[in-house]
């Protein structure tokens, strides 16, 4: 297997060389690093520089919530920290004994559908959710065997199951304050005691039969949990919601759509850009009252910047995916807000994408980094976006300062930093009855979801994506409440190079991959990395692989029950050692061929994935096994 | 014998007259024989009493010609069964193009997972779609299942090519049922 994914030179990269510039980190043996430096800073942007990275997340920014400061060996979010870094400080497993990981526990979360959760580690327990029903489980570190210590079964609604676009997935529980904090398909928010898995609250935030789901992992901020909704296949008007941790009462909602006022914008609001400016855009740059079917859901990942209290997430396509029934910016939909988690109030947004033509939904996560250009540090939020650019946000204005590509693309030409305006390509806009062929990326994007991990060892950026193009054709579509808003039959298949997917490194001061790892399949699983310098990542037909976070290498590999769609997790036990944990069993949009048994012979299986997954069954059965693994000790 | 034959005629009549004055009764049906029909297609496989099933009837308007499938598809995109199913892939529900049924493959059967929904995620469109249709959709739904003639098929569509066109489908004899 190791052979189908080989080791590719980006180009004129010279592996290391950027490592001289990027603090902290041990750079590989380069004869010609000086001249590598003088030809990166004529190339680079013309700012006599120096750049460098430094690593700001929560580890030193202590919030206010006790259990979110972290020991550095608990994981207690999907994002290990309020940057989003999935960066584990742990050095026990490093890239010379990697080779020697083994199973050290299984469980299995008894739900044969996508397993997208990363497992969360508090201390001495393990805690899991599966895919619906949502069963969140306690494991028992401090025992042989990992036993459940309890579990806590939400009895989502079975109806919900025929609401969620990309199968029946759960991003993670997140745990803040001795409680456990997680959602479920039918819309409910829970909370429970870390303890022993009682109850605190549950509460209903939306209505699961207008197509309205959660999938996303919460976050606590404060003395709040944030939360929003999934549906935008299904015309559902996107939110985001802060409900107080003690009861669940919402503190604060923020629409995506709508007036100003339901959009949480007031005089705190100061977008960068021209396009953002004004009043009630959220219902001005709509037809009639299509904002309210308007899409802009919130299911991906929030970053929090203690420093600044200002929490930053994307927010989802615009419904339906055929743009001709909206004409106009479509605001707030495919953008990025920064918000006061306190009050809601917004403080800039940034439409990533104006007009969505492709279901390039904004919600990939924001890693949260400083960097140093000109003498002058910029805090950044670094997003590798659906569209293919890499972009790099000053996190404090919402001034886009790079988007570049990292995958092919050929619908956008990049980004007019003037305006901030994504350029997209005339040939490659839809248009009803036409079928628009060859269009890079794909629906599913350059990188959906699954998120990236970042090492401020290295400085660069770990990111598992797609390489896919796509057949569009916009088609009519009417809103019936309940069933996908939707309007376009697409189909995916692999873009240049014949791999559906890689898995690269990114080196965000150099604005270039540092290496990249082709895959058959694309990668549907987060990443997570360590200071031990392993960066792990999972396939659709089950491997879960250790590759060198310096160069790529394939270290070590294990072949899991099912495809690896999920997010690894690395923590320390309570017996002192490093652990790392994935769930395996393939779904989501990707693997719902499997996990829901489509029928590849048509096409547009799974809103355009039969024929990229055609033979995906022959590699990869269903499954929902919690996979562990440490050094033999 | 005139008269004998008159008699007898008299006694026929008498005889009818009297079946016609006779008291209507129910009987209750044995177990196991229930009467099916449009109202009883039921969900689960399982009969105390091991009646066989004898299927579900359609209807008598019930058609499967070119009309009617064509009808069918233009209910199945405008309905936003596309949305799901796709072109019989499936989706976010289930496959329609494969030999697998969860809910029975008969056109009463697939009516009622139509008009009724399923509890695991089917939406009820009885009160969104006119019968006409929703029975067209039913045979549509079936040609997608390769379960009538191809003869009756369209060819090709003239939109992005999605599956094989259906009067190319293999045969299939189609299941009921499907493990989680």
């Amino acid at each position: 297997m190791g052979n189908r994914a080989q080791l590719r030179q980006q180009g004129e990269v010279r592996h290391g060389s950027s490592a001289t510039i990027v603090m902290g980190t041990a750079g590989m043996q380069d004869d010609n690093r000086w001249a590598a430096m003088l030809a990166l800073a004529r190339e680079q942007f013309a700012i006599g520089f120096l750049v460098f990275l430094i690593f700001t997340s929560s580890a030193g920014s202590a919030s206010v919530d006790a259990d979110t400061s972290l020991a550095a060996g608990d994981w207690p979010m999907p994002g290990k920290d309020y940057a989003n870094t999935r960066f584990s400080p742990l050095q026990e497993i490093t890239s010379q004994n990697v080779r020697l990981l083994q199973v050290a526990f299984t469980f299995s979360t008894a739900a044969p559908r996508g397993q997208e959760s990363a497992p969360i580690v508090v201390g001495d327990t393990l805690f899991v959710v599966g895919a619906y029903p949502n069963i969140l489980y306690a494991l028992d570190l401090s025992k042989p065997g990992a036993p459940l210590k309890w579990r806590y079964e939400p009895k989502p609604a079975a109806g919900a199951q025929g609401e969620a676009c990309c199968d029946h997935v759960n991003r993670g529980p997140t745990a803040s304050g001795g409680r456990v904090f997680f959602t479920t398909l039918d819309d409910q928010a829970v909370a429970v005691d870390a303890k022993d898995g009682k109850k605190i609250w549950q509460v209903s935030l939306g209505d699961y039969r207008k197509g309205e789901t959660l999938t996303m992992a919460p976050l606590v901020v404060h003395d709040k949990v944030l939360v929003g909704n999934s549906g935008g296949e299904f015309g559902v008007r996107g939110w985001l919601a802060a409900l107080d941790v003690r009861t669940g009462r919402q503190v604060w909602r923020a629409y995506s759509t709508g007036p100003d006022r339901e959009v949480l914008i007031g005089d705190a609001y100061h977008p960068f850009y021209a396009m953002d400016q004004g009043s009630d855009l959220g219902v001005k740059s709509w037809p009639g009252d299509a904002w309210q079917q308007g899409g802009g859901t919130v299911w991906g990942w929030i970053s929090y910047d203690p420093e600044e209290n200002l929490i930053f997430y994307g927010t989802g396509n615009p419904s339906p995916w055929n743009e001709t029934i909206r004409p106009g910016d479509n605001k707030f939909s495919n953008g990025i807000f920064a918000r006061d988690p306190d009050s809601g109030s917004a403080h800039w947004f940034y439409q990533v994408d104006p007009h969505d033509l492709f279901d390039h939904d904004s919600v990939n996560e924001l890693v949260l980094v400083n960097l140093a250009m000109g003498g002058r540090e910029r805090k950044v939020a670094v997003r590798p976006d659906r569209n293919g650019l890499m972009y790099v946000i000053d996190r404090t204005t919402g001034e886009v300062l790079f988007a570049d590509p990292f995958a092919p693309t050929n619908s956008n030409s990049g980004v007019d930093l003037k305006s901030g305006r994504l350029q997209y390509v005339e040939d490659k806009k839809p248009a009803v009855g036409k079928v628009i062929r060859n269009v890079c990326p794909s629906a599913p994007g350059a990188k959906d979801w699954n998120p990236s991990a970042y090492s401020p060892n290295t400085g660069w950026l770990y990111v598992p994506h797609n390489n896919l193009c796509m057949d569009w054709e916009s088609r009519p579509t009417s809103y019936i409440a309940g069933t996908p808003y939707v309007g376009a039959q697409v189909k995916y298949f692999p873009a240049s190079g014949g791999m559906g997917g890689e898995f690269m490194a990114w080196d965000i001061a150099h604005r270039r991959k540092a290496w990249a790892l082709a895959e058959p399949w694309p990668v549907w699983s987060g990443a997570a990395v360590s200071a031990g310098g392993v960066v792990f990542y999972g396939t659709l037909d089950g491997w879960f692989k250790a590759v060198d976070a310096a160069n790529g290498k394939l270290l070590w590999q294990f072949k899991t029950g099912s495809g690896i769609v999920g997010q690894p997790t690395i923590y320390r036990g309570p017996d002192g050692h490093e652990y790392v944990a994935i769930l395996s069993g393939i779904g989501g949009w990707a693997g719902a061929v499997v996990s829901n048994d489509l029928d590849t012979r048509d096409a547009t299986a799974a809103n355009g994935w039969g024929e990229m997954m055609r033979n995906l069954k022959r590699e990869a059965t269903k499954g929902s096994m919690l996979y562990v693994f440490s050094l033999p000790h | 014998m005139a008269r004998l034959i008159i008699a007898l005629l008299a006694l026929v009549c008498i005889g009818l007259g009297l079946s016609l004055l006779r008291i209507e009764r129910d009987y209750r049906p044995p177990p196991g024989t229930l009467q099916t029909g449009a109202q009883s297609a039921s969900v689960s496989e399982l009969h105390p009493g091991g009646s066989t099933r004898e299927g579900a009837f359609a209807p008598p308007h019930y058609r499967e010609t070119a009309a009617t499938i064509s009808d069918g598809e233009s209910a199945y995109e405008n309905f936003n069964c596309s949305g799901c199913h796709h072109h019989g892939g499936g989706g976010i529900g289930p496959a329609l193009m494969d030999d697998t049924w969860m809910y029975g493959s008969s056109p009463n059967e697939i009516y009622k997972s139509i008009a009724e929904g399923r509890p695991n995620g089917m939406p009820a469109f009885h009160d969104k779609i006119p019968e006409t249709a929703l029975w067209n959709l039913v045979a549509y739904v079936r040609a997608l299942g390769a379960l009538v003639p191809s003869v009756k098929l369209p060819a090709r569509d003239d939109h992005l090519q999605s599956a094989p066109p259906l009067s190319l489908q293999d045969p299939v004899q189609p299941v009921t049922g499907r493990a989680p």
